[in-house]
């Protein structure tokens, strides 16, 4: 009863334009209502509680980190580094568009802020060489989805301060995922490549690109600063974020003179406009998720037919990616992801699903959600800066999300590519 | 009103500002003590934690205003307009009603709270708490100007984004 109250009101409220952070409010609050033994104070406790906690710090810190980024120009560099050494192929600049990605979600944590950063670079190169803009446009976006599997990723910090794993394992599993996202993608350009004689750049040889490496060499080492000190056990994932954000910092504003003084007010507060709409969503959930334990809506989940069984893993993966993806596609990921993990956690653990591996093909799955329209917010960021619309966006991204399903099927159903790497590095969990 | 406003949001996003900057320099200064001087600072941390609460609450105020939270208008922006009218009128009113209920309870938890004092800066907790009432009191305040504004233009004025 609780649990259809909940639900019903929390999706009824949403399709009736109401900000989602509000819509979770005021389900939630009507779920205390009808729970005996309760009262609306829990609605103070949990909101403060929601927010306060370490982990969490990670994110404002990897959120500026983007903005930083993306202030200092730095993927200039990386796409010109990304361009000698991959731009030859056929569908070259499209290559080079897949691996600056595939670099800048090893630095940022966001992948609507690599959609941002690269596409002001990447689409205005690609449409000069003779790509389509919307075609252009929808590979960069596609592209952008690795930000959040390749570590560092906020994604995964949510994930993991809801679920209570450990941030390290997390990005180390999602680093093969990300690799083969950005490799299918790949293949897939090589196809269209061909078929729509797009062209090919020039082969600049050994020495070309290792120029290009060395103009990109210390924005290539912050990935080693994020994810090496976390893996190491030496920083906590929020100590590492803040040393990357001092790093960049000292790239932009000293060492590429990219970023002045001046301007570092402004990157605050968009950092700071971007936090606080993500705290508010987090903070909210918070209760929403109290309620939920609460009512006992895991149990309840749990006697659904498909999630119920726990016997055969496949079927409830199978079917908790369908509900995902579905979730995602109406709503922004990090309110879909705050919102079914405390629900189906209990259940993936009772199916003996391994928390890290559930972690990351949730990430996987809500970035693929970032690029479908109309709601995604690469999709808002690709039209926005390509000025396209769109459905001429929709058409052209439609076959790269049928193509991104399979490294999620392959990370569902493989766990040993998720588990691989955080097994060998850090131990069996 | 709306100039008032205008000013207010410009007043707090400034705050804001000084907030997050205040949370990532303890943040950095806690790393730095820890692992270069090898000493401990333990009120960084707190610090970083409030400072980091207060900014998240305050800049969420200021974004409701702007009509910038995340939120999905597809749907209502298909239907007739007078149909579109009532459901903004009782959505924004099912906000209002939120926010309030929050507003009230926090201060009533802070209140309750205001002798406790934190761990290591021996902040009174009442203080810290205090942003909830106020974000709350904040948003309330706008909500109330957005449902005064829908009541005004009436089932045939333009849709005020959120």
């Amino acid at each position: 009863m609780v649990t259809g109250v909940l639900f019903g009101s929390m999706f009824l409220l949403m399709l009736m334009d109401v900000p989602i952070v509000f819509a979770m409010g005021v389900a939630a609050a009507a779920g205390l209502l009808m729970l005996p033994h309760v009262g609306l104070e829990v609605i103070a406790q949990r909101m403060f509680f929601g927010l306060d906690s370490f982990v969490i710090l990670a994110v404002p810190l990897f959120l500026f980190l983007g903005e930083l980024m993306e202030a200092a120009k730095i993927t200039d560099r990386l796409a010109e580094l990304a361009e000698a050494v991959v731009g030859h192929l056929p569908g070259g600049m499209g290559h080079a568009a897949i691996v600056t990605n595939m670099i800048m979600a090893g630095i940022s944590g966001s992948g609507t802020a690599d959609a941002a950063a690269t596409a002001t670079v990447l689409v205005p190169a690609m449409t000069k060489t003779g790509y389509p803009t919307a075609f252009a446009a929808a590979l960069v976006g596609a592209a952008a989805t690795i930000g959040p599997v390749i570590p560092p990723s906020i994604i995964m910090v949510i994930y993991a301060s809801i679920a209570n794993v450990s941030v390290g394992r997390l990005f180390l599993g999602g680093i093969i995922p990300g690799l083969l996202m950005g490799g299918w993608l790949m293949v897939l350009t090589g196809l269209f490549a061909r078929r729509m004689k797009l062209p090919r750049g020039p082969y600049v040889g050994l020495v070309g690109m290792a120029r290009a490496t060395r103009r990109a060499a210390l924005v290539l080492v912050t990935p080693f600063i994020v994810v090496a000190g976390i893996v190491g056990g030496v920083f906590t994932p929020t100590e590492s974020a803040a040393i990357a954000g001092v790093y960049a910092l000292l790239l932009g504003l000293v060492v590429y003179h990219t970023v002045r003084p001046s301007g570092l007010p402004e990157i605050v507060r968009r950092t700071a406009w971007t936090t606080g709409k993500v705290m508010f969503v987090l903070s909210t959930a918070s209760i929403l998720s109290w309620v939920l334990a609460r009512a006992d809506v895991p149990a309840q989940l749990a006697r659904m037919p498909f999630l119920s069984d726990t016997e055969h893993p496949w079927v409830l993966l199978l079917s908790l990616n369908a509900l995902l993806l579905t979730f995602g596609a109406v709503i922004e990921a990090i309110p879909a992801l705050v919102i079914i993990t405390p629900m189906i956690l209990p259940l993936a653990i009772k199916a003996g699903i391994d928390p890290v591996q559930l972690g990351v093909v949730m990430t996987v799955n809500l970035s693929i959600g970032l690029i479908i329209p109309p709601v995604g917010s690469i999709v808002f960021v690709m039209c926005g800066l390509s000025r396209i619309n769109i459905m001429e966006f929709a058409r052209e991204v439609a076959p790269f999300i049928v193509a991104l399903i399979v490294p999620l099927l392959l990370a569902t159903y493989v766990p040993p590519l998720v588990l691989f790497i955080p097994t060998a590095l850090m131990g069996p969990g | 009103m709306r100039r008032v406003l205008a000013i207010v949001d410009a007043a707090i996003m400034g705050l804001v500002v000084v907030l997050w900057a205040a949370f990532f320099l303890c943040v950095v200064a806690q790393v730095f003590v820890r692992y270069v001087l090898q000493l401990p600072l333990p009120w960084t941390d707190e610090v970083a934690r409030y400072a980091f609460v207060w900014s998240s609450f305050l800049s969420a105020s200021v974004i409701l205003g702007r009509g910038q939270h995340f939120s999905i208008d597809v749907v209502v922006g298909h239907l007739p307009r007078i149909a579109a009218w009532i459901i903004e009128l009782i959505g924004t009113a099912l906000c209002l009603a939120f926010t309030l209920i929050l507003m009230q309870k926090s201060a009533a938890w802070a209140w309750r709270l205001s002798y406790a004092r934190s761990s290591v800066l021996e902040l009174p907790l009442g203080v810290v708490y205090a942003v909830l009432p106020f974000s709350a009191g904040y948003m309330s305040i706008h909500l109330a100007g957005r449902l005064v504004g829908l009541l005004d233009r009436g089932a045939g004025g333009r849709r005020p984004s959120w």
